[in-house]
Order: C-alpha cells, then structure tokens, then sequence
C-alpha cells in the first residue's frame, strides 16, 4: 500500500509543552482520514509540521514520498491546504483571489473554479475581509481544489460554521475532491463520520489509535447487560471495558474490541446472573467522548 | 520571473496607496524644495527637515508593508503553502522596492539637478551611484526589521527599539538623521569614517532576509538583527574602524612613503590670527601632486630641566604647497625646549572642480552647478553644487595677497533627498571669523572663486619632534604676512 502522508515517531516541543510525541500516522492514497482530538491534543501542530510549516524536533514526515522539510513551492501545486488559523489575503476579491493563484498553477482549472464559486455562492466581486467564516473557509477550499490537487489537507474547516455552511462545504469537498487523499482534522466527529474512511484519535500529542472507519466502527459498541439479581462491578474488570455504569439491574459500558462471538462468554464470566445482553453500534462522536473521558479519567 | 513580476503587480495592486504617497512626497520635495530651502536653515521643523523625514518613514512604511504582504514573520502565511519559488518572492518585493524607492528618489534627483541649473548628464554616475547607497539605506531597514515583523505596529516598535540601541551604543548620530544631510554631511556613509561599522548591519540585514524567506527562524533572526544594530554602534565609535574605512575606501594608500619634518631652515612666524600662537615651516615629500596632508595632535613640551607641560596644540596647514605647523603652546612654558607632537594625519586628494570670477551675476560651474554672491545686510556666497560620490567641494577666495579655503559655513539648507545638490557657503562675510572680505573682492576684477573637490584617501599616525624650539612668545605680535598669490595670478 502507499501513503499520501506517513508521520514516523514524530516529536515537536515548544518550550516546555510537548505538542507531539513519537507520532505514527500513515494516510494511505485515496483515504478521507479524520484525525480527530480534543482542542489542544497537537492536531494542528501535525498538520503544520507536515505542511513545512513547523520543523520536527525529531522523527520525519513524507508527504507523497518526500520529506517534509524538503517541501517547497513547486511541492504545493499538488496540495491543497486550507486552515481555519491560516491569514488569508483579506484585501482580495474573491475573483481576484482566483485570478491572482491560477498562474501559480499549470492545472487550475478555471470551470472547476468557477463551478465551485457559484456552487458556494460566493460574491466574486466582494472583499474576502467582508465574507462570513464560512464564506472565507469555502472561498479557501475553492481556491484549493480548482487544481485538483492529489493531496488536501484540512485543518479544523467547520469551526464555528453553521449546520447549513457545514453541509455546503462538505458537499462540495465530496463533489470536487473525488479520488483525492483528504485529511481533515475536527473535534466535530459527527461530520467527519459521514464521509470519513479512516480516523486517528491524537491526545496530548500521542496517537491512541488509527484505523479505518469500518474496522473502528466494528470494534466499539457500547453493551448493555440486563442482570437478574443486583450485582457489583468485579474486580477484575477488562482494561478494554470503557465508561462501566451500573445500576441494580443493569450494567452499561463501552467495549473498544468488540466481537460479536466471544462477548457473551466474556459477560457471562463476569457477570453470571445475565439475563440479557445487547450491544449497539456507537457513532463516531461517542467513541471520541468515551476515549476522551477515560483519558481524563486516568490522567 | 514571472512569478516575480506576477507578486509585484499583486504588492502594487495592494499598495498603490502608499506608493502613491510616496511618489507625492518625492514630487513635492523635487519640485518644491528649492525654493524654500532658500529662506530656511536646515532645522528640523522646516521644509526640509519633515518632508525628508516623512519621505524616509513612507519609504521604510511601504518596504514593510511589501514584506509584510508575504510575510515570512507570521506563524501561518498564506504564501507559505502555495507554489511560492521563494527566491521569486524575494525578487519581487527586491522589484517593488527598486521601482517605488529608487526610482523616484533618482527621478527626484535629476529634477533638482535640472532646477539648479547642473548637467543631469555629466553627474550621472554620481547621481545613480549614491542613489543606489541611499536606497540602501531607505531600503534594507525597511526589509530586515520587515522580515522579523508581522504588521507596522511590530514594525513601528522595532524601528524604535533599534534607534534607542544606536543611542546607547553610538556618539555619532546614526538614525534618521544619517539620510537628512548631504554628500558632505557627517551621514554620506561613503564619505563617513566609520562606513566599516555599518557592515554589521548590513551583514545582518542580508542574512535574515535570506535566512527567513527559506527557513523562517524568526526569533533567531531578530536576534541577528539586535546583534547586528549592537555591533555597529559599538563599531561607530571605535577609531580603528574609522581607520579600517578609510583604507577600504582607499587600499593603495601607503603612509610609509610620505616625508614630513619641521623645517628648521626657514623662520618661524608668528601666527596672524593668534599670536599666542607660532607657525612652523614644515618640509613634505612623498606625496603627489594632487594630494595634501592635514592633522591635529596635542604634543608635550620638555624644557631644559626636562620638566614637561602636557596640551600644545599642534594643527598641520597647508597653502599653495607649502606646509606649516601651527604650534599653541600651553602659557608660561620656556622659549627653549622640546617638542614632541604625536599627530594624526589625514591625506587628501585635491581635485579642480572650477573657477571662477568674482561678480554679482549667476556664476555657472559647468557641471558642477552654480554660484552667486548674494547681498543682504553683508555680500555673501552661496552655490547650488553637485557633490562627488566621495570627497567634498570646497571653495576659496583668492587674489593677490588673499587665498581662503573654506569648506563651507553656516549651510543655507541642505537637499537631504538629492543625491548630488547641496548649497553651501552661505553667510560668509568679512565680519565672520575666518569669513571672506566679498565686499572687497567685489571692487577688484583680479578675484577669483576656486572650486575644488577635496577627499580623504588615508589617514596615519605620526609623531613630530622640535628639539631646541624657539618660540619667542614676547616677539608674538600681529605683523603683516607675506602674501601668496593664488594659482595663475601674477605675483605682486
């Protein structure tokens, strides 16, 4: 298999605060990868040290095979970058904006531009310091797939965008980027969960898991045991057991490798007055809670 | 290239503002300068103190403003992921900064060069060259404090953080008022002594615009650039340096070769103009033709009791090729003692610029530009000159019986953005001390004005040794001085 992005025990510290540590991340070609944490877990610091943005302190990245810090200009007529933190031209017209990048690339495309502006809905004549967030954020993301880049990389694009903006950009990233390698970082799961192939959970600059979608979505589910007489939680509870909530008839947790063979032995073991058992799928942003508590929890 | 030109269109299209203030106050000081220059002194608060100043802060304004457009300062710049070839993005803005800083200073330039009369053609070179050095100096500011700053506010405090660290660490008046004076003012960093000092921050300059477009280290280039403000006002004030300038300026100069001694054969006179004082023929050699030494030193004097008295002042003269020492003892030291004077001496370069004839009408130096002996309340001279790239003009009267050079007195105001003009000379009258008697030399037709360009080609150290001097203070009176004619003048 070959990665659009591979992060290979990647370190980045500022001053005393370790924003990455011995990061391992592979994005295969074609994947949608979310790479999904809490506010502050180095999602951003990832993204900007695979953009060449920030130097590693140690490890390496490769984008497309190549290091990143032998990323240069000529590298970025394939990328395509958008950022809720990135300063944008404000003074440009959202015309001037395409006309002004188009030399920079041999494969804009002006249709494709101009579909997506009209798409969008954006004023071409109007400053990009007069447009709403979510205006400036699709202004971006067209300014970044009008030369159909292999590689688009988006760090937090709904922050703060309404439901309906939200619904636009999504759309519209879907529409024109099929094919691409998409990562998109967010904290907003339910999102990403739609179209998203493959997930990365990052907390405190370390990577807790990374796979893809369907395998993540088969390993969590949250099971409900229905118990004929009141019992206390064991012991020995399995470490991959999440979030156990118990009442007197009924015990409730998350469990993160779930299989659907083995689950009523492992539950009949601890808990043997089971009258019932059930497990339901969970969505993305549950999973995301439930690591995110437990994190905390331990921490 | 293109990329080039492509990213100075988009910095024109985005500051058309600023270049065009720029460009109006370029305009205004080329067109109206002059005329009001006349009828100031050159202070701060006048016309040519603000527009000058205003013209190097809108220059130093729109330098950043370019850098900051792309800037390499900001955590996440936009240009930083996109296909930028950085050595494109440095050229454009290196364009942007020739096109609305160099050329309008040269096109000022040549527009008071044709307003006072002098030959745009013949001061061509020394126009585009010291062009070319004050838009360093209206640029590389503007571009390393830029590269390190995010916005003008950032700007704005760096400026001033670098003023008040050349204060600190300088005597010699860096700053903005290093632009505002002429070719021969103490800011022509050609013709400054400590033009080495400044290499630091050029040095400085240079290296964090290169180090932050391809590897953006911020904090590490501002460090270099303190350190490069630092260096260079402690630099400034250090002798050895202004020593080290001077033979860069001037490698195939050689103080080994040059002869100087008192000559003991010839009289000492007393010195007409205070006669505490004493004139001391000196004998020369080693120099050329056109070359002359001037110093200063302050010697010991040693009696016959071998008592010493520290402070004579001891200054090297020279009028037509003849070199004397005047020596001002310290008073109530014996007639007959020793003279140990340790000197520095500068040599200089003398060039014929022109000559002129002493009359009331417009009086054209050629290319060099113009003179006129005005009248106010006391005739005096004043001349709209073209200075060299280095050196100073000088002027002198002379007729027979009377030679004065003088470099130039009260100034009657300064063109601080013109490459080449300066007026000079202003006030010179009779009742001035060292001034020249105009008055007089108007009612002869044998006066002449000379023009001369002087510069500074080395300086050395020597000392000078008078055993068994006399110097009969009783004798020191006023006495009439022997004339010497001035250059192609029959001898009286």
């Amino acid at each position: 298999m070959s990665y659009a992005i591979r992060c290979l025990e990647l370190s980045k510290k500022f001053r005393r605060v370790q924003a990455l540590e011995r990061l391992n991340l592979d994005v295969p070609e074609g994947a949608v990868y979310a790479l999904i944490g809490a506010n502050g877990a180095g999602k951003t610091t990832a993204i900007r040290t695979m953009m060449n943005i920030y130097e590693p302190d140690a490890g390496l990245v490769e984008i497309a095979g190549r290091d990143s810090r032998q990323l240069c200009g000529r590298d970025f007529r394939r990328i395509g970058y958008v950022s809720e933190n990135q300063k944008m031209p404000e003074w440009m017209t959202v015309d001037y904006l395409m006309r002004y990048l188009k030399p920079f690339y041999p494969a804009w495309d002006d249709a494709m531009a101009s579909g997506l502006l009209r798409k969008f809905a954006l004023p071409r004549d109007r400053k990009l310091s007069q447009l709403s967030r979510g205006m400036r954020m699709k202004t971006a993301l067209a300014s970044s797939l009008a030369y159909h880049p292999p590689l688009v990389i988006l760090d937090e694009p709904f922050t703060g965008l309404d439901p309906l903006v939200r619904d636009e950009f999504i759309e519209g990233l879907i529409e024109s980027a099929e094919g691409t390698t998409i990562l998109i970082s967010s904290h907003d799961m339910a999102e990403i969960e739609s179209f998203a192939s493959h997930a990365g959970y990052l907390e405190n600059g370390r990577m807790q898991f990374s796979e893809e979608m369907a395998s993540l979505s088969a390993r969590f589910r949250e099971v409900e045991v229905t118990l004929g007489a009141p019992s206390e939680v064991p012991r020995n509870w399995p470490a991959d057991w999440l979030r156990p909530e118990t009442t007197p008839a009924v015990v409730r947790f998350v469990d993160t490798h779930f299989d659907e063979e083995t689950i009523g032995e492992r539950v009949r073991n601890m808990f043997p007055r089971m009258t019932d058992l059930s497990a339901r799928a969970m969505p993305l942003r549950e999973i995301f809670v439930t690591l995110a508590r437990e994190q905390r929890r331990a921490a | 290239m293109t990329q080039a030109v492509h990213i100075f269109e988009k910095d024109a299209r985005r500051l058309w503002l600023q270049i065009a203030a720029v460009a109006v106050l370029f305009a205004a000081y080329a067109f109206l300068s002059p005329e009001t220059a006349l009828n100031n002194n050159g202070a701060l608060l006048d016309w040519n103190g603000i527009p000058a100043a205003l013209v190097v802060l809108a220059c130093w304004t729109l330098g950043a403003s370019a850098i900051h457009e792309d800037s390499p300062a900001e955590e996440s710049p936009f240009w930083l992921t996109r296909p930028y070839d950085r050595v494109s993005l440095v050229a454009a803005k290196i364009l942007f900064l020739f096109a609305f800083v160099f050329v309008p200073l040269l096109l000022a330039g040549v527009v008071l060069e044709m307003r006072a009369g002098a030959s745009v053609f013949a001061n061509a070179g020394a126009l585009i060259g010291l062009c070319l050095v004050r838009s360093l100096w209206l640029i590389l500011p503007a571009l390393s404090l830029g590269v390190v700053t995010r916005g003008l506010l950032d700007f704005s405090g760096a400026v001033l953080l670098g003023w008040v660290l050349l204060l600190l660490t300088t005597d010699r008046g860096f700053g903005i008022g290093t632009f505002l004076y002429g070719p021969d003012g103490p800011g022509n960093p050609l013709r400054n002594a400590s033009i080495a000092s400044v290499a630091p921050m050029i040095v400085a300059g240079i290296v964090v615009l290169g180090m932050q477009f391809a590897n953006r280290h911020t904090m590490r280039s501002r460090g270099y650039v303190a350190a490069g403000v630092l260096l260079s006002g402690l630099l400034a004030s250090s002798d050895g340096v202004a020593s080290f300038s001077r033979r860069v300026a001037h490698p195939g100069f050689d103080s080994q070769k040059i002869h100087l001694d008192f000559d003991r054969s010839k009289p000492i006179q007393a010195d007409e103009q205070n006669e505490s004082c004493a004139d001391v023929p000196l004998q020369v050699g080693g120099l050329a033709e056109n070359m002359v030494i001037r110093g200063t030193g302050i010697a010991d004097e040693t009696n016959a009791y071998f008592s010493t008295f520290r402070g004579a002042h001891v200054e090297i003269q020279e009028t037509e090729n003849q070199y004397r020492a005047r020596i001002c003892p310290v008073p109530f030291t014996p007639n007959h003692l020793t003279l140990h004077a340790p000197l520095t001496l500068e040599v200089i370069e003398v060039s014929a610029v022109a000559t002129l004839p002493v009359n009331r009408s417009m009086l054209d130096a050629g290319g060099a530009g113009r003179c006129e002996i005005r009248e106010d309340v006391t005739s005096y001279l004043r001349c709209t000159l073209t200075e060299p790239v280095s050196g100073v003009t000088i002027a002198g009267l002379e007729y027979p019986g009377y030679q004065n050079f003088a470099r130039g007195f009260g100034d009657a105001g300064t063109f601080p953005l013109s490459p080449v003009l300066r007026q000079k000379f202003d006030g010179v009258s009779k009742d001035m001390p060292g001034g020249w008697p105009l008055d007089d030399a108007l009612r002869r037709n044998d006066a002449r004005l000379v023009l001369r360009n002087e510069r500074i080609i080395g300086a050395f150290p020597r000392t000078l040794i008078y055993e068994g001097l006399n110097l009969p203070r009783e004798r020191f009176r006023l006495r009439p001085k022997p004339v010497s004619p001035g250059p192609g003048m029959p001898k009286q």
